[in-house]
């Protein structure tokens, strides 16, 4: 069996790409451009570039590998799930194919991609700050196994006799990875399927139950800055409240830099629990959670000189992989709590004093 | 496209393809004999006696076939510039055993701008099986390698006239 050769290019004429090999003449037979076999200034090696052959394996891993894939996802764990994990993993397998840099240049310029996509579903209202960084954080590992396939597959079509193998190495047209990510956006969809989520967070205040009580106020009424990480979505910066939360039926609505949330009181027990619920949500993270209802209960701890505040809130979230969000959602809740009991803290203990 | 296999064995399968690119153009394509005699989707690869193609060079072709290969034999039967060329394609051990059959293209000016490519293969069909079968078989391998031959020239010639246009 003769060995594999190693695939060697033929000399082309620089101007019309003839094959020179093995002419007596030193001129292009067809155009008659002079060429130098032992110049390589004067030939090329390479055929004309044709984008969509050399393209079209880059495509059909990261268009039909990832659709399928996309396809069995969704089934398995839903839309966002699935958009969270094959988009990175198509812009991956493209930057992996294509590209001058090398490796980490490759992995680079697609986690620079990635951010870029982030960025306009995030620009277009798709997506707040918090969930943004989730995506981002957690689309990482797939752009890597993205960029590894594309890696292997450019690697596979080098050695073979694709007949763009030569411009495996050369300047790539990178603006076509952005219209995956901004598709799969604008046709953003919702796991049905995810059952109400409670986060608690409590505090002691050094104040008895009663006056603890006078200090309840909710998000939009907490005299403090607030803490950066909420900063990061617009649609949790309070602008003015009205209405009042006095008794029960009460309805006090937010109003936020973008929408409004309004509250309706279900339940108060003076000195001991108020609860509440949602009955409007409006462009106050929509596509993250379903806000369902709250409370505040009050307990009296050593003797009554303190008390212990329990604040609940429910909701059904929409954002999956839960993996990636449930822990940005417990920490965004969490941070709210805690905004919203130190201001109560404030009061309360202000009172006492 | 024809494909016949006639009662005495005898394959005649022939083909022509219009080509909006000069002769000269597609002969220069055409002459990367490494390349265009391995359009056949069976040939992997191509050794010529002495790196040079031209009329009389043995050859060694290796087939492959999934997960295994072979070597045939053959040799440049003919090999005009600018005109076309003609292949061997032989069982090593026994030339007229297993489909022993040449293969040729031949150009024709049909104008300045344009040209006629004639694809031939020639040979015996020696497979204990009915001649339909063969017929299809052979259908398939054919017009593999018509196809792939047309689309390597359009790809070229659109390459080239956008290469122009620039």
């Amino acid at each position: 069996m003769p060995a594999v050769p190693r695939p060697i290019p033929p000399k082309r004429c620089l101007k019309c790409f003839y094959i020179l090999d093995h002419l007596q003449s030193r001129v292009c037979p067809e155009c008659g451009t002079a060429f130098d076999p032992e110049n390589r200034q004067t030939y090329t090696t390479k055929p004309p570039f044709v984008w969509w052959t050399f393209w079209m394996p880059a495509l059909l891993l990261a268009g039909g590998g990832g659709g399928i894939l996309w396809t069995v996802l969704i089934m398995l764990y839903g839309f966002t799930a699935a958009t969270t994990l094959t988009v990175p993993l198509a812009i991956g397998a493209i930057m992996g194919y294509g590209g001058k840099v090398g490796f980490w240049g490759r992995l680079l310029l697609a986690l620079i991609a990635l951010g870029f996509a982030i960025g306009i579903v995030a620009g277009m209202g798709f997506l707040g700050g918090l969930c943004a960084a989730v995506v981002a954080t957690c689309a990482m590992v797939p752009v890597l196994i993205g960029v590894l396939t594309g890696r292997a597959l450019r690697v596979i079509l080098a050695g073979s006799n694709f007949s763009q193998r030569d411009y495996l190495r050369s300047w790539m047209l990178q603006a076509l990875i952005f219209l995956l990510p901004t598709a799969a956006a604008i046709i953003e969809g919702r796991h049905p399927l995810l059952s109400p989520i409670s986060v608690t967070t409590t505090q002691v205040i050094n104040a008895p139950p009663m006056q603890a009580w006078h200090g309840i106020q909710f998000y939009e009424q907490v005299r403090r800055p607030v803490p950066w990480l909420l900063r990061l979505s617009p649609s949790l910066r309070p602008m003015y409240t009205i209405g009042h939360s006095e008794k029960v039926g009460d309805l006090k609505t937010c109003v936020y830099q973008r929408g409004k949330l309004a509250k309706q009181i279900t339940q108060i027990i003076p000195g001991q629990r108020l609860a509440f619920r949602v009955v409007l949500q409006d462009q106050i993270e929509n596509d993250g959670a379903k806000l369902l209802d709250g409370s505040f209960d009050l307990s009296p701890i050593d003797n009554g000189t303190r008390t212990r505040v329990t604040l609940t809130t429910r909701y059904v979230p929409l954002l999956t992989p839960r993996f990636a969000y449930q822990w940005a959602e417990a920490l965004a809740i969490h941070t709210l709590h805690g905004h919203v009991l130190a201001g109560m803290k404030d009061t309360a203990e202000g009172n006492a004093q | 496209m024809t494909v016949r296999i006639h009662r005495n064995g005898r394959v005649c399968c022939r083909a022509s393809i219009d080509l909006p690119l000069s002769t000269g153009a597609v002969w220069g394509q055409l002459r990367d004999f490494r390349s265009s005699a391995t359009h056949d989707p069976f040939h992997a690869w191509i050794v010529i006696d002495g790196d040079v193609p031209r009329a009389g060079a043995k050859l060694q072709i290796v087939h492959r076939h999934l997960l295994w290969q072979s070597v045939r034999i053959g040799r440049i039967l003919r090999w005009e510039e600018g005109v076309g060329y003609a292949f061997s394609d032989l069982c090593l051990g026994d030339s007229l055993r297993a489909f022993p059959h040449v293969l040729s293209y031949q150009l024709e000016a049909v104008s300045p701008g344009s040209c006629r490519l004639m694809i031939f293969v020639g040979g015996r069909w020696t497979a204990p099986v009915p001649r339909w079968l063969g017929r299809i078989w052979l259908w398939w391998v054919f017009s593999h390698v018509v196809r792939t031959v047309e689309n390597q020239m359009l790809r070229f010639a659109v390459a080239l006239r956008r290469r122009v246009s620039q």
